[in-house]
């Protein structure tokens, strides 16, 4: 197991990340952005010297890593990638429930786009561990696809019927955000063009500084002074 | 079984409670429903409620009838979880989407032995809550309770299912009708009851996070799972209970999210406490579907003992006073008489020795400053607090 740790600043913005070793998930690719907004991040994946589908989970202590941390990035992907990722992902979430530790989910599409079926029914099994569910524009056609439900009220049915605090989405080639919360939805759009993964690593940063309104989380969503 | 006495002296009435995870133990090594039921055993549960929340994959249905042979050579109760995204009371496409998720549950629940097949209904569509919805839910429910008869009873399947006795031998699935925890989703306790009412072969499955939530944080005291239960009792009948339990949190009467038992406003304590003193007449199932599936079960069945615990000490008690009077030969008016006496015996006694303590005190104060006052070395005992020696 390789566990590498960045802390920069600020104190109120820390992530535990369970990561591919390519650095190339799409929670990967949100906490790269969250280093660089400061962010104290611990990232946990295999060694050099393992492989990833079959690497010794059982060493990882979650409880120390997650002890004190705010968020726990995982990318659905992950549960796709053989038995042992999988058991550390499982493992990751239960160990950030006990310490309160709120588990972000990121959706994209796997490389085997016929294993979505799969993976969406792993994040389905564990939808009540999760706080934020963000899925990718890609993904959000193909599940709306797979549960025969609209795009447009796909994120809101997921909130509504998983009760999950935060569903949403970043739609890069429109710079459009969609938040779909337990207090209401908003949607914004961004002065400037970003990555998703940009767009979600913000939110998470401003997130814990706001009101949980829809006032709150518009800002939260919207704000860019950063970059 | 856990087959609790709870007779007091006679011993006679008991209760039955079953307790388990919905869905696979999060903590099971392996994926299968088998391996499940098997973490399941060990940790000292006894139920599981199968999820079949998104669709019934095919390639699950071989570890089905695993679960369903396991299920039945043992005692183990095994479940089933419909469709989330229910919507019965929606447009015709709506409802026969819904139905046919359904459908896929119903011969998923036959193959598992499950003993109860549980439902969303979903909002209310065109329909306002009243009359009409219900109506037009016993009509559905009457339908799906049918349909669940003619998949479990079908006579020229026996001998090609000589191997899963279950499906000629055993009671076909309950139809369990989940309480919802919005207010724009069909489902108040009232509602659920009167479609159960209704449409024999359906029970009402009380989601305890959902009454909670739905009701401002209803569900706080021992006094309130009795008056559930007395509802439910009056209105629908019956002694077999299937609920869920989770912690949740909730605002303005609707769920917001679910969260573990111990971080919410909704505790287990007091059903544990109802179930111990008011249970002995009930025979239930609780789902734990918290975020910390089999954890908060393990944690229900914890407090479920310790309150019987208490239960089985303050009755034991009882009975040993019962035997005094009876071995002393008076009646229960001189017993209490008699310990009237001895608790004012005792108050006086306490006061006798408050007022010594004050006594004494006062002369330490007064000691104190006579050595303060002498400055002279003492080998008297120091009532030094700091002094940790």
């Amino acid at each position: 197991m390789v566990f590498t740790s960045y802390s920069k600043m600020t104190a109120h913005f820390s992530i535990a990340n369970f990561a591919h070793p390519d650095g190339y998930d799409a929670g990967s690719l949100v906490t790269k952005s969250a280093t660089s907004l400061g962010a104290n991040v611990d990232i946990i994946t295999s060694s050099p010297s393992e492989i990833f589908s079959s690497f010794n989970h059982g060493i990882i202590n979650w409880k120390g890593i997650l002890q004190n941390k705010q968020w726990l990035i995982n990318s659905a992907t992950t549960v796709l990638d053989g038995e042992s990722p999988y058991y550390a992902w499982a493992a990751s979430m239960i160990i950030g429930e006990l310490e309160g530790v709120k588990t972000v989910m990121v959706v994209d599409i796997p490389k085997e786009i016929d294993r979505l079926s799969e993976m969406w029914g792993a994040i389905i099994d564990r939808i009540r561990q999760i706080h934020i569910l963000f899925i990718t524009t890609q993904a959000l056609k193909s599940i709306s696809e797979l549960e025969d439900i609209s795009i447009d009220s796909l994120l809101s049915e997921i909130r509504f019927r998983g009760l999950i605090p935060f569903v949403c989405n970043y739609d890069e080639d429109n710079k459009h955000a969609r938040v779909e919360h337990s207090r209401g939805s908003i949607q914004v759009h961004t002065a400037e063009q970003i990555t998703y993964s940009t767009w979600l690593a913000n939110f998470l940063h401003r997130l814990p500084l706001t009101s949980l309104d829809n006032a709150g989380i518009e800002h939260a969503a919207s704000c860019f002074e950063n970059f | 079984m856990k087959e609790c006495h709870f007779g007091g002296l006679s011993g006679e009435s008991y209760m039955s409670l079953k307790l388990g995870p919905a869905g696979v133990p999060l903590s099971c090594k392996g994926r299968t429903i088998v391996e499940g039921m098997d973490d399941i055993t060990v940790l000292g549960l006894d139920a599981m409620e199968v999820q079949t929340v998104r669709t019934v994959q095919p390639h699950h249905f071989d570890q089905y009838w695993q679960a369903g042979i396991l299920s039945w050579k043992s005692d183990f109760e095994m479940n089933m979880h419909g469709p989330y995204y229910a919507e019965l009371l929606g447009s015709k496409r709506e409802r026969n989407r819904t139905l046919s998720k359904m459908e896929a549950s119903m011969q998923a629940g036959k193959l598992v032995n499950a003993r109860h097949l549980t439902y969303h209904v979903g909002p209310y569509g065109d329909f306002d809550p009243g009359p009409k919805a219900n109506e037009e839910l016993v009509n559905i429910f009457s339908g799906v309770v049918d349909r669940v008869r003619s998949i479990w009873g079908d006579e020229k399947e026996e001998e090609e299912y000589s191997a899963f006795p279950w499906v000629h031998e055993a009671e076909p699935s309950l139809v369990g009708i989940e309480t919802s925890g919005r207010q724009e989703l069909w489902g108040t306790v009232e509602e659920v009851l009167e479609v159960c009412n209704h449409v024999e072969g359906t029970v009402p499955v009380l989601n305890m996070a959902h009454i909670h939530a739905r009701g401002h944080g209803r569900m706080r005291t021992s006094e309130d799972y009795a008056e559930l239960f007395d509802q439910v009792r009056e209105t629908y009948g019956g002694s077999k209970f299937y609920c869920h339990f989770a912690g949740v949190e909730h605002r303005m009467g609707n769920a917001l999210h679910y969260t573990q038992i111990k971080k919410s406003d909704l505790k287990f304590e007091p059903f544990a406490e109802f179930l111990a003193e008011e249970g002995d007449w009930m025979d239930i199932t609780i789902i734990s579907d918290s975020p910390l599936l089999e954890h908060d079960a393990m944690y229900m069945l914890q407090h479920y003992d310790k309150a019987r615990q208490r239960l089985l000490e303050i009755r034991a008690r009882d009975e040993r006073r019962l035997r005094l009077v009876r071995q002393g030969g008076s009646d229960s008016e001189e017993l209490e008489g008699k310990e009237q006496e001895i608790t004012a015996i005792k108050e006086v006694e306490q006061e006798a020795k408050q007022k010594t303590n004050n006594a004494t005190s006062e002369t330490k104060v007064v000691k104190t400053k006579i050595k303060k006052e002498s400055n002279m070395i003492s080998f008297e005992e120091s009532n030094d607090e700091d002094d940790i020696f």
